[in-house]
């Protein structure tokens, strides 16, 4: 990994910097997205690892907003490693991206990997980075909606006032 | 915070509204009693269409909704695209009888469904689905 995988130069941006996670075991196409991720989506930082296992201890060490993750990769497949994701990170947005445009991958992919976005190579980088600003900034007014709620649970607690 | 969302609707006191959509009599029978068997507390709504359920939508309090695919006049796409625009928080599980690439990516790429069963569709797929779309989506309870 030549690229810098933990930190990033802030960026100067109104939105807080928010880190997504790319995993692929091609070294091109995980350093081709991500130079296009972080030139397009100017408030992202992208973080990459070449495989589920790496992906999995990176996310345990460092705080990731979005996962996109390629299916065919050796050791671990792509669902095997969002199914890992979800055990310890719930509720991360995930998107996968393959090779292989197959049905039932597809349904696996949505119902077991609880993905929001699955893309099948080759796919158009603009594309990419269009869904992945569009979850992410609907992941961060949920972020800060849930906030306001802990907050208003704070202030009035009885459950069912709203 | 998923936790409160698990006993709030895993509670007897805060039963999870469900709505099944389709135009068989049939399969909302059978989803029904799937759905009834493992949560007795639970208050399921069915719907014939697409338009039923929307007017569902808009007198009661609807939690998940599982709806078909192929339905004449509004197909569960386009239930989905107004389900969204209503009430956008709801989860939308949607069943079809073709296992079709392009139908499964539209349906998670395009309309955002939180699930997506193969009929037959297996009643432990079907329970866990709606499980945890009303638990992984944060699900307001709406009192009218």
């Amino acid at each position: 990994m030549d690229r810098p995988t933990a930190t990033a130069a802030p960026k100067r941006s109104c939105l807080q910097q928010e880190t997504i996670l790319l995993v692929d075991d091609e070294p091109d196409i995980l350093q081709t997205t991500a130079r296009f991720l972080e030139k397009r989506l100017h408030h992202v930082n992208v973080l990459t690892a070449a495989s589920g296992p790496e992906a999995l201890a990176v996310l345990q060490h460092h705080p990731v907003t979005l996962v996109v993750s390629d299916y065919r990769m050796p050791k671990m497949d792509g669902l095997e490693f969002l199914d890992a994701v979800h055990r310890s990170h719930a509720k991360m947005p995930c998107i996968m991206t393959t090779a292989y445009s197959d049905a039932n991958l597809a349904i696996r992919a949505v119902n077991e990997g609880k993905v929001l976005h699955f893309f099948t190579k080759p796919f158009e980088a603009e594309e990419l980075a269009k869904v992945v600003g569009g979850l992410l900034w609907k992941t961060v007014q949920e972020r800060a909606r849930d906030a306001a709620a802990q907050h208003a649970v704070g202030m009035v607690d009885a459950p069912g006032v709203v | 915070m998923q936790d409160t969302h698990l006993q709030r609707h895993t509670g007897e006191a805060e039963p999870l509204h469900v709505l099944f959509v389709d135009d068989e009599q049939d399969i909302l029978t059978t989803c029904q009693a799937f759905f009834r068997s493992r949560n007795p507390h639970a208050c399921i709504h069915t719907a014939a269409s697409g338009k039923q359920a929307l007017e569902l939508l808009q007198t009661h309090r609807v939690d998940v909704i599982v709806s078909d695919y192929c339905m004449p006049r509004m197909n569960g796409f386009e239930l989905m695209a107004r389900v969204r625009e209503m009430r956008p928080e709801v989860p939308c599980i949607l069943m079809t009888a073709y296992t079709d690439v392009e139908l499964a990516m539209q349906a998670v790429n395009d309309h955002e469904a939180d699930a997506f069963l193969v009929k037959p569709v297996d009643p432990e797929q079907l329970i866990q689905a709606i499980q945890y779309a009303a638990t992984s989506k944060g699900v307001e309870p709406v009192y009218n």
